[in-house]
């Protein structure tokens, strides 16, 4: 087995205001850990903030972030990362991941585009997440991105991300229902991707559902269940890669609680069996 | 294509330029319409939807092309510094002050805008909750300062009652006076002020103890009679002591 440590265990669930206060109010909800993008709870009073720093002293917190925008072609803002930095500091925050991703030109957009694949931006986006780990003294995770188009493609997407992580020497954050996505709308095999990358940089992982704009053209938008192909694709990712803490996200059409809990469970289900056929293997 | 230095950020910024403005400028080549159209959609519906739950009011002003031009206006033209959601309606405000030139708008809008936004911010305000009892004191004789919880907004139009069917087309006569606070619930109150109650808060808010304040006002006014005058003031500034818009300040 990996002797890999990771920053939180198990299965967790991205956390929204919708339903804060009903998972306040409980106590047993088969959560390991928590997930937030700090653009939506940093420098908070009020009702909202004092909710989160309970949630954040009872549960194992992850940051997702939304805009840092690391791949723009417009400088980093260095502010905001000091701001960051503070909150997480303020709430113990695990473990920060980003999109591998750009979200402004000379303005923010606050959505994701595509990265031209190319060396130049390799190179480019590399130096940018050595210089904000160097800030934020801390490794940076980056998450492999949906995308609709390839602007600019002079390469392919796994070869480009793994041109990054490695030099960057970051993190990997593996979104599972993106890799079963861009398989579909760009015509590659899902488990080859996932196999091809680098085992000991893969921080945790992300699960979601996602929207049928057409059979070869798939829309992300984590507001639906997630679907069979990609749970087969999860279990898969375990048994080549090992368990890895795996997080439910759910961003539009939320379900009740109840329901989020379930999917939170069937991610335990996954890693038990896993771990099952590990130790029978093993 | 060249393959000058950074090409790839010079295809960046004519992607990001056609989402803002597809109308007017074109989309990077070789790429399926179908493809673009959903970068086109989703960015704009992000956007429209954050706008929308930020100004409700605003939007029912609108009719649904009108309001779609003004979020497609307000993405051509302004370029957000903010990282952080919360913060995006305050970059509408700036860009109806700086960038926005229609003259169907009404003329009460960005006060409304400002107005909506005043809910949000004070919702989300890191100060907290404080009262200052008083002692067996006259609370006239005290000095204080204003909870940063507490916000006196002043506007020329009485935006809090504009509605689809109440749309004033000139300015009051007299300033509408706001008094907005987030009590110690996190419940956010709106108190209309008549502008002698306004310039009492603002006068003690700018260091003027109770008696001085009231002084002030009645000299202002002319008053004939000084202790009906102080007598209001009293209560008043008892009031928002124990509402906790007034903190005394005990050097």
């Amino acid at each position: 087995m990996s002797s890999k440590t990771f920053p939180v265990n198990g299965a967790g669930l991205g956390l929204r205001r919708s339903f804060i206060d009903e998972l306040a109010a409980m106590d047993n909800t088969g959560i390991d850990f928590l997930e937030v993008a700090p653009e939506n709870w940093m420098e908070m009073g009020g009702a909202f903030g004092r909710k989160f720093t309970a949630m954040a002293e009872r549960y194992p917190m992850l940051c997702h972030g939304l805009s840092l925008s690391i791949g723009s072609p417009a400088p980093l803002d260095e502010p905001f990362l000091q701001r960051l930095k503070k909150f997480f500091d303020k709430h113990n925050i695990r473990c920060y991941s980003e999109h591998l991703s750009y979200c402004s030109d000379d303005g923010h957009l606050y959505d994701l585009m595509p990265i031209p694949f190319t060396e130049e931006a390799v190179h480019y986006v590399a130096d940018r997440i050595k210089r904000v780990q160097s800030i934020l003294e801390r490794r940076l995770v980056i998450e492999n991105v949906s995308y609709y188009a390839a602007p600019g493609q002079e390469m392919d997407e796994l070869s480009f991300i793994r041109a990054i992580v490695e030099e960057a020497d970051c993190d990997l954050l593996l979104d599972v229902n993106n890799v079963f996505v861009n398989s579909v709308n760009h015509r590659y095999d899902p488990l080859d991707y996932i196999k091809a990358l680098p085992r000991g940089r893969i921080a945790y992982l992300h699960i979601a559902g996602h929207y049928n704009e057409a059979e070869d053209l798939i829309v992300d938008t984590h507001g639906a269940d997630v679907i069979d192909p990609v749970w087969d694709l999860l279990a898969q990712t375990y048994q080549h890669h090992g368990v890895i803490p795996t997080l439910l996200e759910r961003d539009f059409n939320i379900p009740s609680l109840p329901q989020l809990l379930e999917e939170v469970g069937t991610i335990h289900r996954y890693q038990q069996q896993s771990q099952l056929q590990h130790v029978s293997h093993g | 294509m060249s393959h000058m230095a950074d090409s790839f950020k010079a295809t960046q910024y004519r992607f990001a330029a056609h989402i803002r403005n597809p109308d007017a400028e074109p989309a990077p080549e070789q790429i399926e319409d179908r493809r673009m159209a959903i970068y086109r959609d989703l960015f704009f519906n992000n956007i429209n939807g954050t706008l929308k739950n930020a100004f409700p009011v605003i939007r029912s002003l609108f009719t649904e092309d009108t309001w779609q031009a003004l979020v497609r206006d307000f993405m051509i033209k302004h370029h957000c510094k903010t990282p952080l959601f919360v913060e995006i309606a305050r970059e509408f405000m700036a860009y109806l002050e700086s960038e926005r030139l229609s003259d169907d708008d009404p003329p009460f809008l960005k006060e409304l805008a400002h107005y909506e936004w005043v809910e949000l911010a004070l919702s989300i305000h890191e100060a907290e909750f404080e009262r200052t009892p008083l002692a067996d004191e006259d609370c006239l004789t005290l000095l204080y300062q204003q909870s940063p919880l507490a916000w006196l907004l002043v506007y020329q139009y009485p935006v809090h009652q504009i509605s689809i069917d109440n749309q004033p087309t000139t300015p009051s006569d007299t300033p509408v006076c706001l008094l907005v606070l987030r009590n110690e619930s996190d419940e956010i109150k709106f108190i209309e002020l008549n502008p002698v109650s306004a310039r009492l808060l603002e006068l003690l808010s700018q260091g003027l103890s109770g008696k001085e304040a009231a002084e002030d006002i009645i000299n202002a006014m002319q008053h004939a009679q000084p202790e009906v005058v102080k007598h209001g003031a009293r209560q008043l500034i008892e009031d928002w002591i124990e509402r906790g818009i007034l903190l005394i300040s005990r050097q």
